[in-house]
């Protein structure tokens, strides 16, 4: 126990270290391109859809569920706890003297991104409960109507801007990199462990064979749920950073495109490998950036943007990659010190050897598990 | 709500409710075939809207004329033809090679052709809406009012559902279609040539929902945009579920049921926001409850 705050801790204090530094280079303007633009292009995106990727990784990929609805958790954790510091919080803030303005809006974004998150988790339980007895094509339906409904909703509710977008709200995130960044790796860190404990077990094995796994005592619907529960919580807790870095939410930011660029993601990264949709989390969103460096093309007699054709290319990859690829980049292996030493460390004679006609168990074993 | 009123809903539950039938007998044929949902479908059926605009937006010649009778039938035919291929295509080039792949990839892929679909929907044709330069007159009929192309579109949907009916129950393609539903394998070993069962099978459902899709386009005038067909192929595919997934009459009736709820719910003036939502409900109801379908016969499920 006191390793892992210990470690919290570490991680707590890199994450603040690397804000200020960040801060300090970008608007000291240490270097030309590091602008306000190329760091939240670059570096906060990514991030978000890092957390995106990997907690949906945990529902598609390491459950084998298949849930288009990440979008509304999204939605659902942004719009809820920007209802909470609008008609709250705000209020709050400012009966607190001065000096503590600072403790107290920490610990009030705190709170708004719990309420998100748990907001978000109890949508996913409601959700979950009903649809997890469904089966895997049924569910993508279900979730789907699930992210639609939620969508509707926020685009007909006064309380929260309707179609004109909810706006005026705190931006306590500030400049963002402490809060992304500690959140993705928490995302990261949860799904880590829960992979290598018992639990970890149940979830792959419900999406390895759901009866093998109910015949063997597996628990699968409680898994099932667990872990829309968790990759919920995930979404909505960065909903509520995106909402109060933004100051602005529109229901148009959490259309179905979000769900299926996500579910590209994990896909991509190889559904059920963490360091996968990490790396597809982050290089798809920067990709998508550097598009628009690209020129602008005139087609069939009207101009595009490069990037008018990124949804495009996302479909693309996902048919070519479930064709040709369907494991993913990196399938279901992880990507660690251990694989990169020993993928370093492999002679160069050997590397030219084509590797071996069977797959051989134990390495792929290894994989899997790092120590 | 006055009784007009919602006999006014109900006829226009009525025409809706038929779109989305002739769009869920390609999902049910499909399922029942390979047991996949083809979510480029509803796709499909917007691809058969954007011929009917195009046919009738500019002048091909003379050849389609926006008011004879004769040119806006070409119309139609053509848009089936065009889907037909489209479907073909889809299943060709996507699906073929994933026939015995996993249920969740082929999922994906599909997921990933509808997208595709969309987006070059999209880039091609613009995201502005497209409507169709017609109008059609409107009879009163004791306080509700049908406009003709209503009925011209019911008519020509309920004929379209008893043509494939017979299609499929007395000729011998819908023979080898069935045989393949109840067991692919089996009818593999019968020398059913399953391939072409399942191309045709693509083939009649695309040109169905293309014909649904021309057909809402020129009798409705509902304006045409890339995410046309999304929500009305989800529904359909709801519809489908609702029926009985893998049967076709069962979809005509959950087709017609959900379009008919739709117009009565998302007729009352605070529900009307959240009419797409009812489709949603309605699905978990019936796969909670009733998984088989109203139509549908209850099969276990092979361990």
């Amino acid at each position: 126990m006191v390793r892992q705050i210990f470690w919290c801790g570490v991680a707590i204090a890199i994450c603040w270290a690397l804000d200020r530094l960040l801060q300090a280079a970008v608007y000291g303007q240490w270097f030309g391109w590091l602008t306000d633009y190329t760091y939240r292009a670059f570096i906060l995106v990514p991030l978000l859809f890092i957390t995106l990727a990997v907690s949906l990784n945990l529902i598609n990929g390491i459950t084998g569920q298949f849930s288009l609805g990440h979008a509304g958790f999204f939605a659902v954790g942004a719009y809820l706890s920007a209802g909470f510091s609008v008609y709250f919080a705000s209020g709050w803030l400012a009966q607190v003297p001065p000096a503590w303005q600072g403790v107290a809006q920490f610990g009030l974004l705190l709170m708004a991104a719990l309420i998100g998150a748990g907001a978000a988790a109890l949508f996913g339980l409601i959700v979950g409960i009903p649809t997890l007895r469904l089966r895997g094509d049924y569910l993508a339906i279900a979730t789907l109507g699930f992210g639609e409904i939620v969508r509707v909703l926020f685009e007909n509710l006064d309380l929260f801007g309707a179609q004109r977008g909810f706006t005026g709200i705190p931006t306590w995130v500030g400049f963002g990199f402490f809060w992304y960044a500690l959140l993705a790796m928490g995302c990261i860190a949860v799904s880590r462990n829960l992979l290598k404990s018992t639990h970890g077990l149940a979830f792959l094995s419900v999406r390895e064979d759901e009866t093998a796994a109910e015949v063997m005592g597996v628990p699968t619907t409680y898994y099932k749920v667990a872990a829309f529960v968790i990759g919920a919580m995930f979404a909505g807790a960065a909903g509520a950073l995106l909402a109060h870095r933004e100051g602005s939410i529109y229901p148009v930011d959490f259309k179905l495109d979000i769900s299926i660029v996500v579910v590209t993601m994990v896909v991509l990264g190889g559904q059920g490998s963490i360091t996968g949709s990490v790396l597809a989390g982050a290089g798809l969103k920067m990709l998508e950036e550097l598009l628009r460096l690209l020129p602008v093309v005139t087609l069939f007699g009207r101009e595009f943007q490069p990037s008018d054709f990124r949804m495009l290319a996302f479909a693309l990859v996902l048919i070519l990659m479930m064709i040709f690829r369907p494991q993913g980049l990196l399938g279901h292996r992880e990507l660690s010190w251990a694989t990169l030493r020993r993928w370093l460390s492999r002679s160069p004679k050997r590397a030219s050897v084509p590797p071996a006609e069977t797959p051989s168990l134990s390495s792929e074993g290894e994989q899997m598990r790092q120590p | 709500m006055e009784l007009s009123t919602i006999a006014q809903q109900l006829v226009n539950g009525i025409q809706s409710g038929a779109i989305y039938a002739l769009i869920a007998v390609g999902y049910t044929m499909v399922y029942g075939i390979l047991r996949m949902i083809n979510f480029a479908h509803g796709e499909v059926y917007m691809v058969g809207a954007l011929v009917a605009w195009l046919g009738t937006s500019r002048d091909w010649y003379g050849v389609v004329s926006h008011s004879s009778t004769g040119g806006l039938v070409l119309l139609i035919a053509t848009a089936m033809l065009v889907c037909m291929t489209l479907g073909v295509l889809i299943e060709r080039l996507a699906y073929r090679p994933l026939r015995h792949a996993p249920r969740l990839i082929v999922l994906i892929t599909a997921i990933g052709m509808s997208f595709l679909l969309q987006n070059l929907a999209l880039i091609l044709f613009g995201a502005d809406p497209k409507t169709v330069p017609l109008t059609w007159r409107t009879v009163q009929l004791g306080g509700i009012s049908v406009s003709l192309g209503q009925l011209v579109l019911l008519i020509a949907s309920l004929s379209f559902m008893a043509g494939l009916q017979l299609l499929v129950k007395r000729t011998q393609f819908g023979r080898a279609m069935r045989a393949v539903s109840e067991d692919f394998q089996a009818a593999a070993l019968m020398g059913v040539p399953y391939d072409r069962v399942i191309v045709g099978t693509f083939a009649i459902g695309a040109a169905l929902a293309g014909a649904g899709g021309a057909m809402t386009a020129i009798f409705v005038g509902a304006p045409v945009t890339p995410t046309f067909g999304f929500m009305p192929g989800v529904k359909a595919f709801v519809s489908a579920v609702l029926g009985g997934i893998g049967n076709i009459p069962g979809a005509v009736l959950g087709g017609l049921l959900l379009g008919v709820i739709e117009a009565l719910v998302g007729g009352h003036p605070t529900l009307s926001p959240f009419r797409d939502a009812i489709a949603f409900c309605l699905l978990i109801a019936v796969l909670l409850f009733r998984p088989a379908g109203l139509l549908g016969r209850a099969v276990q499920e092979k361990v």
